[in-house]
């Protein structure tokens, strides 16, 4: 006996299946980017190791291990008052 | 294949599956290429425009556009390859669609479903990639992973089966079956069977800005590198060693030609090559003598040290200008997941085993590689230099956030991260030397290129009559930027002799004054080699006691050029390219090289010292007084206000001898006191 499936239950079934697919990967996606916003800071060297995981990817923790992430306050950088980020500031490393 | 009214049909469809595929994964690479640069705040474009906007008038080459085009031939290829499968894989579902708007359904959820296991497979395989997102969801686990490849192999293998015929069919299916069974059985362990038993194998193992305090031997007792301290407790360890110049090119130059750069021409990373020995006495030599001679290194953009050096072969991802860009637009699920196979050699042999793209980059590949190349009945010199505890830290894998070392300070807090890493890699590579035989009769030398310095407060020198502001910085960051910070001088140097694998030379630790150059000298003694009449060496042979140490040995250092945009502690790329691209060119081969006309002239800015017991004596070209330091305790004096009793006199005039006649070196007529002393 071969059950005949309605062509337009099909097409329903399917669109649900599209529309899952595009939320699996959409949902994370965003919610990603909205994190990267939370943790931006506007001058670099004053950012947490949380920012540095969300916008470089490289570091420091998995969401399995996020203490890095929930408590990003505990984890802020210090500002290096010397830093030359100006490329037209023209002293060199041995001077002030 | 069908033949009939409704088989045409589906001929016809198929056609245009595949192209409406294509552009669909065009349109996928687009959306991530986008989304990466949201996330990380600067795109692509902006990227090349900060190489382009350096006004370098031979910033392109045909090397360089045929690497680059290269590249995008075979990504292209490979997503038409991809798209392909999809089509395929959508034929046995088009057979089962009633119209043409099902087919269309089919279609775009198989598309979908190959996009979601692909991206769900990089976030698992490859947790830091930018485009990862998946990492923390359930589809990256396994089950969901294998259960959704198992589903589309299965389409593919139906849509297969349909196109061709059953014999054919199987023939791919046995072919791809002896392919993948013979890859598996390829991957034995040979073992070392030495023919000639007078010849030693000689390793010098490179430990990229690898800093003595922080091992075992210097005090260090955070154990972050036990692999490295357990070598090290059973080696002849030289303390303070000094490198010629904190850069890796001109310290593995150094070191091979046992001579300082002054000597040997390479003063830069990236050197003109014309304007470099490429004279190495130890690998001709050994060539001679039967060895396979072999340099390995895991990242290649500032050192191109390759098989015109003499080396019979050559480790690691391609060198060129084109390896700056690859690595910067790579981060695509397509490619990160075919680069750690092997077919990955030919099709991104800019990205293969390249540190440089860490989130890709597994260590224990490129040690498979290294040990794979090496002669299994030949005696090998291997020199191998591993770049992972250099900047930027990135890692494939994320590392265990320690609150315990976090200090406030990110370089600091990622480099003794990344410390440990590299310790794995070491420990692997020398327990697979053994394994295979390679240390049964084996001269090993452990080194750093250069250190890093990180502004750590317990480095800064101090100076207790200066009042107020100075304008001498005695801090920086990185290396080879300040030669009076200390930490980016002093490097790792350990030497183990090793019979039937287990190191035989008894540990001590000698305390001298040592650098870089004097492993040359050292392994010519050792295997009775000779130098022709018209070579010599700059450095001495290393004592094996601390009886025998020279007490009057004097060693010299130099800074690279200033370059602002990686004096800091959060180096930007683009500022870093922007500053510095108009310094190089892109020869016909692909390679950037420093223009020689600027190299000239950046010599003139190099800052040089001498090393003499405890103290170092500095000269820097924008600084005008000399600048004494003592090492032990840390402080730094200017010397016509220096009272005491360091014999600076003697250091100078060494430091006048050995810079003597090179370009911009002592404008300010330092050298003359030396004189003056003498007269006074």
């Amino acid at each position: 006996m071969v059950i005949k499936i309605s062509p337009f239950f099909i097409q329903w079934l399917l669109t649900i299946l599209i529309l899952l697919l595009l939320t699996i990967n959409i949902v994370p996606a965003w919610h990603n980017y909205q994190e990267k916003i939370a943790l931006t800071s506007e001058i670099t060297s004053e950012s947490s190791l949380a920012e540095h995981y969300i916008s470089r990817g490289g570091w420091p923790a998995s969401k399995d291990n996020n203490s890095a992430i929930v408590h990003y306050q505990q984890y802020l950088i210090k500002t290096d008052k010397t830093d030359k980020t100006d490329k037209t500031d023209k002293r060199l490393p041995t001077q002030q | 294949m069908s033949h009939d009214s409704m088989g045409k049909n589906t001929t016809v469809s198929m056609k245009r599956t595949l192209w409406r595929t294509i552009a669909l994964l065009i349109l996928f690479i687009i959306l991530l290429i986008n989304y990466r640069q949201l996330i990380q705040g600067q795109s692509l474009f902006s990227f090349i425009a900060a190489i382009s906007s350096a006004k370098s008038d031979t910033s392109l080459s045909t090397g360089l556009l045929w690497d680059l085009v290269y590249f995008f031939v075979v990504l292209l290829v490979l997503h038409l390859i991809w798209a392909i499968i999809i089509t395929l894989s959508c034929k046995p579902l088009f057979h089962l669609a009633a119209n043409e708007n099902i087919k269309t359904q089919y279609w775009l959820s198989v598309v979908l479903m190959h996009i979601t296991l692909l991206l769900a497979a990089n976030a698992y395989f490859y947790p830091t990639s930018l485009v990862g997102f998946l990492r923390a969801t359930p589809f990256s686990e396994p089950y969901f992973l294998i259960g959704l490849s198992l589903l589309l192999m299965g389409l593919f293998l139906l849509g297969l089966y349909q196109l061709m015929t059953k014999m054919s069919f199987m023939l791919f299916c046995l072919s791809a079956t002896v392919i993948v069974a013979g890859y598996l059985s390829s991957e034995r362990t040979p073992h070392f069977i030495a023919i000639n038993k007078q010849s030693p194998n000689v390793i010098i193992i490179g430990i990229d800005a690898l800093r003595p305090d922080h091992l075992a031997y210097r005090g260090a007792s955070n154990n972050l590198a036990p692999q490295l301290d357990h070598f090290l407790s059973q080696a002849i360890v030289y303390d303070k060693t000094y490198t010629p110049m904190g850069r890796t090119y001109v310290a593995w130059m150094s070191l091979l030609t046992g001579q300082y750069p002054k000597t040997h021409g390479a003063r830069f990373n990236l050197a003109p090559p014309e304007l470099v020995t490429k004279n190495m006495p130890l690998i001709r030599e050994l060539n001679q003598r039967g060895y396979q001679t072999t340099y390995a290194m895991d990242e290649r953009r500032f050192n191109h040290i390759d098989k015109t050096y003499g080396f019979n072969q050559i480790i690691g991802p391609q060198a060129g200008a084109a390896d700056t860009i690859i690595t910067n637009i790579s981060d695509l699920p397509l490619i990160n997941l075919l680069i750690n196979t092997p077919i990955s050699k030919t099709l991104f042999p800019y990205l293969y085993i390249n540190r440089a793209y860490g989130k890709a980059y597994v260590p224990s590949h490129f040690n498979r590689d290294v040990l794979a190349s090496l002669s299994m009945d030949r005696p090998n010199l291997l020199a191998v230099h591993f770049c992972m505890l250099h900047w930027p830290y990135t890692s494939k894998d994320f590392v265990t956030p320690d609150p315990v070392l976090w200090q406030g300070n990110y370089n600091h807090f990622l480099y003794q991260q990344l410390i440990k890493q590299v310790d794995n890699q070491f420990g692997q590579f020398i327990n697979n030397l053994n394994q295979q035989g390679l240390l049964n009769d084996a001269i090993v030398f452990l080194i750093s290129d250069h250190g890093d310095s990180f502004k750590l407060d317990k480095d800064l020198l101090q100076n207790e009559r200066v009042e107020g502001k100075t304008s001498l910085a005695v801090s920086a960051w990185g290396h080879a930027t300040n030669v009076i910070v200390q930490e980016q001088n002093e490097v790792v140097m350990a030497y183990s002799r090793f019979k039937k694998g287990k190191p035989v030379s008894e540990h001590v630790k000698i305390e001298g004054t040592f650098s870089l150059v004097d492993i040359m000298p050292t392994l010519f003694n050792e295997l009775d080699l000779e130098l022709s009449n018209d070579e010599n060496f700059d450095g001495k042979i290393l004592p094996l006691t601390n009886e025998l140490v020279d007490r009057t040995r004097m060693v010299f250092v130099e800074s690279s050029r200033p370059v602002n945009s990686i004096n800091t502690s959060f180096i930007d790329e683009k500022k870093v390219l922007s500053e510095t691209a108009a310094t190089y060119e892109v020869r016909e081969s692909g390679r950037a090289v420093m223009k020689p006309a600027i190299y000239f002239n950046l010599i003139e800015e190099k800052q040089r010292a001498v090393y003499f017991k405890a103290w170092q004596l500095a000269m820097l070209p924008n600084y005008d007084e000399l600048v004494l330091v003592n090492t032990t305790n840390k402080q730094w004096h200017n010397l016509t206000n220096y009272q005491g009793d360091a014999p600076w006199q003697k250091m100078l005039s060494a430091l006048c001898e050995h810079n003597r006649g090179d370009i911009g070196f002592d404008h300010l007529d330092k050298c003359n006191l030396v004189h003056q002393s003498i007269e006074n």
